[in-house]
């Protein structure tokens, strides 16, 4: 077992202050049009004030009117050189980022060369942390300067990031993970853990995903059989329709605790909530595959697409009784809500007139059910003129979700339910209003604004790291994660978040799944402390442990309650832990006593999770006690 | 209404009760601990709701044996009419229902037989929501709360407790119970409704007990409401596990699920529990394949277990208390359908037992006739379920219900 070693901050920063200089003197030699771009924006800038000094001295009348229209033209001129200016800074920082990544690969390639000298490799340890801090320091510029060009938040001071940030972001972001993968993130930085965990398309996809079969079609020597056989033919498909519906659910779920792209499947389970469908509808478990793949593929993409997709998706049809909406005889169903619930907001710009156009525009939007796709019968869709939003034109589908992307309520809607989910339910107007007009700016593109989200001050707030309560899903594969536990039933996991009261596939309505404190009640909190429990019934701590020394109760006790709780742990509760676990044996008598330490051990994570503490999905500010530094992750893990 | 400041069971046991708003959200026994629990016919009247889920068929239940419509349309699932329990020249029960017959026969069970509601929904989840809602819409953002919630909350305000509503034999939560404040509690099995995370290892069950008193290290108003939520949680189950563990029911309950729960509940009313209503369930209606021998097996675990409990609170003394009564989501068509069994259909019978009720049929049969001419035919109510809930609430438990069921005309079914 390896000693505890504590990390050198005082080097690392010295180091960054020289590497910062090396790095903005490179910039500098190809910063010709970024230097013409200031250049130009400073005599902007002079000539705007000397305009409006201008105005300032002119005398009422034609000299006046003169001097004010010279000074719009001033203000237009300084607006375009400082959105110049802008642009040129975000090129050269972004510009910056590659040799800086570049220098970091490089130094952790004579870090791995050096492993056997202990001399050459503590040189090399070195400048791998001046390489880390000088491509933290870029990423940092490159995020500002795009937040600034592009309207969105103000990013988190890179200096400001630590282990609980780090940890906030993961089980936010994605599902929560073992104590290493923290570390590991804390290590990266904030824009690089950022980017790690958005660009999930470098990550590979998990195998053994689930591939749905239609088994709709009925043969057609089914004709000649008599009505019983018929029926009988006909259960035997609803049964494989169910069954499959259930296999969905455990590889869901196992996919989620199983990804290296966590954020692909939070956000897939954020717009499972959002355009929320529910198998008991149409029993059709292909189409709801079908659906969730749409949400998979587009989770970060296009807004404006996945839309377009959800008019389009079968399984949604069926829900929302569009295979019933005709023209001459409609049905306005999901026009309705594809304002109302799935794009504006209820009554956010849009009037009751709006709503039965846009299920005229929807007429004919069905699907053919022996194969589960698509399908436009146009025979049956009104093609006489439609006014929406004020606009009028022989209007379909796709027209209107272009008009309803037109809408400014579309994307304050969108970007404020996805900052609910991502961090709090409070959000400013202000905030929304820097969200949405960056996905607005970017055609509907959610990555940039994402991106920006789990960069942001607000996403590390108070405010935010408070107040989560974790959903059933989040509960079972988080502790999933952040134990490690392999050998897992998915059919247990699924029986559970149903008792929960979130069954995937089957959400209790069209707005999805309620959230917040309706997760839980009295009966349904002791349900989440026995669930957990008996989850983690085989979980081998003593392996946790078998990279560090820690012999002392107090130590375990907070290692273990760190890795665990996303919320400290109050003085009186971890005393009681720590008489509870007592005395450890020596380290070198752990292999006899592996399942004596193992179950104290474990004692000590079951009362963990049966705690409120772990009901919540945050991080407040940490008491000292938690602060040692003898709780360094990255050195308690490194291998 | 002002935030409980306590958050531990020590905190609360040292400051006791002259704080605001403790009745919000402490159990009730913790509150009246030094009091006695009341029991016997002088406490306050309780309901016992028996979901019967998956659709039951009416038909096949309260048989219309002498109808040529029920005749024709039923060939395999039709009960021989030697073997129905005949109540008069057109109606009888089906065999198994021998303990229905014997309570109609003292006068403890009236009969509504054709209850349903405008418009018919023929999904089980989406009418089943109907149900629970005590709303046409459904369960929506705009009825986010079941009609038991809504009657707790309009009866009991500020004073609401999660323990006035208890589902047995159920872990999630049935929506009906949910309400503004609170969802009631709900649970499996009295027995086993605990924290079993220590497994049975006294110095664990201890460290439980012991973390569950110390406060939090920064309550906020979320980990508040969890610490409140766990107090009620911890103190409901023990209270819950005692009562129907010391329980000595005066007959013997039947080994099914739905006895298990009656039984439960029989000991918690026993007990002096302070819940108002009580729900439970039995699954496994949705006869649409080989209907008979299923179905038989249904009514005889609801007849036995019914009778059980009824014969066990006159024994207890408790039966004028009571009333109990049954719904399922819809009935099943008057056609059969290719598979020897029935289809979602519509209009169905409730049966409702108790000392103080009006007993017989309290209502006409649906006609056979004058059918939704859907799929094979579903029966057309007569009475409004929404006026059932309304007369139970008003006349049984004294909670006016207009503000969330509307006006509604009253059933004659109670004495």
């Amino acid at each position: 077992m390896k000693k505890l070693t504590l990390r050198t901050t005082c080097l690392t920063l010295s180091c960054a202050l020289a590497l910062g200089l090396a790095v903005s003197s490179r910039a500098q030699s190809d910063s010709g049009p970024l230097d013409a771009a200031k250049a130009a924006m400073e005599k902007a800038r002079k000539d705007h004030a000397a305009a409006q000094k201008a105005v300032a001295d002119a005398n009422a009348g034609a000299d006046k009117e003169s001097a004010e229209r010279a000074l719009r033209e001033k203000s237009k001129a300084l607006q375009k050189a400082e959105e110049a200016f802008r642009a040129q800074e975000t090129f050269a920082a972004d510009k910056a980022v590659e040799p800086a990544k570049g220098a970091l690969a490089k130094a952790e390639k004579a870090l791995a060369a050096a492993e056997q000298s202990p001399e050459k490799k503590k040189a090399a340890e070195a400048e791998v942390a001046k390489a880390r801090e000088a491509l933290s320091r870029a990423l940092e510029r490159a995020a500002q300067a795009k937040a600034a060009v592009l309207g969105g938040l103000k990013p988190l001071a890179a200096s400001e990031w630590d282990y609980e940030k780090a940890r906030h972001l993961l089980f936010r972001a994605g599902f929560g993970g073992p104590p290493e993968e923290v570390a590991r993130l804390h290590q990266m930085g904030l824009f690089a853990a950022v980017d790690y965990l958005v660009d999930y398309h470098l990550q590979p996809e998990p195998g053994g995903w689930f591939d749905a079969f239609p088994h709709l079609r009925t043969a057609p020597y089914e004709k000649h059989l008599n009505a019983s056989q018929q029926a009988e033919l006909n259960q035997s498909r609803v049964t494989f329709r169910q069954n499959q519906h259930h296999r969905m659910r455990r590889a869901w779920l196992q996919r989620m605790a199983e990804t290296q792209r966590p954020l692909q499947e939070k956000l897939t389970l954020f717009w499972h909530g959002h355009f929320a469908t529910s198998f008991l509808a149409g029993e059709d478990s292909y189409a709801m595959w079908q659906q969730n793949e749409l949400f998979r593929r587009r989770a970060s993409g296009n807004f404006g697409a996945l839309l377009n997709g959800i008019a389009h998706d079968p399984a949604m049809i069926r829900y929302l009784d569009n295979h019933e909406n005709f023209k001459g005889s409609g049905n306005e169903n999901l026009g309705r809500e594809i304002l109302e619930l799935f794009s504006m907001g209820e009554g956010k710009g849009y009037t009751e007139k709006d709503l039965a156009e846009a299920a005229r525009a929807l007429t004919g939007y069905n699907f053919e059910y022996h194969n589960g796709q698509f399908k436009f019968l146009a025979s049956r869709h009104d093609n006489s003129e439609k006014t929406l939003f004020g606009k009028t034109g022989n209007f379909g589908g796709d027209d209107l979700v272009d008009l309803i992307l037109q809408q400014p309520s579309t994307s304050r809607y969108i970007t404020a339910k996805l900052f609910r989910f991502f961090a709090h339910d409070e959000p400013a107007d202000e905030t929304i209003e820097k969200m949405s007009a960056m996905l607005r700016g970017m055609q509907y593109e959610l990555k940039p604004m994402l991106r920006n989200l789990f960069q942001s001050e607000e996403f590390y707030s108070e405010k935010s790291m408070g107040n989560h309560i974790k959903s059933p899903v989040e509960l079972m594969i988080g502790a999933i994660r952040t134990l490690k536990l392999n050998k897992v039933d998915y059919n247990t996991i699924d029986s559970d978040t149903t008792n929960l009261g979130q069954r995937l596939f089957e959400p209790p309505n069209v707005a999805g799944w309620e959230g917040g404190r309706a997760w839980v009640d009295a009966s349904s909190l002791l349900l989440r402390y026995n669930l957990v429990s008996k989850l983690i019934a085989s979980a081998d701590l003593v392996a946790w442990f078998e990279q560090s020394e820690i012999a002392d109760p107090a130590a375990a006790v907070d290692y273990l309650a760190r890795a665990v709780l996303c919320v400290p742990l109050s003085e009186p509760k971890r005393q009681e832990l720590v008489k509870y676990l007592g005395q450890l044996p020596p380290s070198d008598q752990w292999a006899a006593k592996r399942n004596e330490i193992n179950a104290r051990l474990r004692a000590i994570v079951t009362a963990l999770v049966s705690l409120p503490e772990y009901q919540l999905a945050n991080a407040v500010p940490v008491p000292p006690h938690l602060l040692q530094p003898d709780l360094e992750f990255a050195a308690l893990t490194v291998r | 209404m002002s935030q409980l400041p306590i958050t531990t069971r020590r905190e609360f046991l040292t400051r006791g009760l002259g704080l605001v708003g403790v009745s919000a959200v402490l159990p009730d026994f913790l509150i009246r601990s030094s009091l006695a629990a009341p029991s016997g016919n002088r406490a306050p009247q309780v309901l016992v709701v028996i979901e019967q889920s998956g659709g039951n068929d009416t038909l096949s239940t309260l048989i219309p044996y002498s109808n040529k419509a029920y005749v024709e349309g039923r060939k395999v699932t039709r009960i021989p009419e030697s073997d129905i329990i005949k109540l008069d020249a057109e109606l009888g029960f089906h065999p198994r229902l021998k303990g229905f017959k014997e309570l109609l026969d003292e006068g403890r069970l009236a009969i509504l037989p054709g209850v349903g509601y405008p418009q018919p929904n023929y999904s089980h989840f989406s009418s089943m929501d109907i149900w629970h809602m005590a709303d046409l819409r459904g369960r929506c953002p705009a009825v986010p709360h079941g009609w038991i919630g809504r009657a707790v909350e309009k009866g009991f305000g500020e004073k609401s407790r999660p323990i006035l509503s208890v589902a047995v034999g159920t872990e999630k939560s049935p929506p009906a119970l949910k309400g503004p404040r609170h969802a009631g509690i709900s649970f499996k099995q009295a027995d086993t409704f605990q924290y079993t995370g220590n497994q049975g290892d006294a110095a664990r069950a201890e460290l439980y007990k012991r973390l569950h008193d110390q406060p939090s290290a920064r309550p906020g108003e979320t980990m508040d409401f969890l610490a409140r939520t766990a107090l009620a949680a911890n103190a409901s189950s023990e209270e819950i596990r005692r009562l129907a563990g010391a329980y000595q029911p005066k007959v013997e309950y039947p080994k099914t699920k739905l006895a298990r729960n009656l039984r439960a509940i029989a000991g918690l009313l026993h007990g002096g529990l302070d819940t108002r209503i009580y729900y439970t369930v039995q699954g496994g209606y949705d006869t649409h394949s080989d209907q008979r021998k299923r179905h038989d097996e249904l009514l005889t675990e609801l007849n036995d277990a019914v009778f059980a409990f009824q014969k066990d609170l006159q024994k207890q003394g408790l039966d004028e208390r009571v009333l109990t009564f049954t719904f399922s989501e819809f009935s099943r068509n008057v056609k059969e359908n290719g598979s020897r069994g029935t289809d979602h259909g519509h209009a169905g019978a409730m049966f409702c037992f108790g000392t103080k009720l009006k007993p017989g049929m309290r209502g006409a049969y649906p006609s056979l006739e004058d059918i939704y001419q859907v799929r094979n035919g579903a029966l057309k109510h007569n009475m409004d379920f929404r006026a059932v809930y309304a007369t139970a609430l008003k006349k049984w438990l004294n909670i006016p219900s207009e503000s969330f069921l509307g006006e509604q005309p009253g059933i004659d079914f109670l004495a």
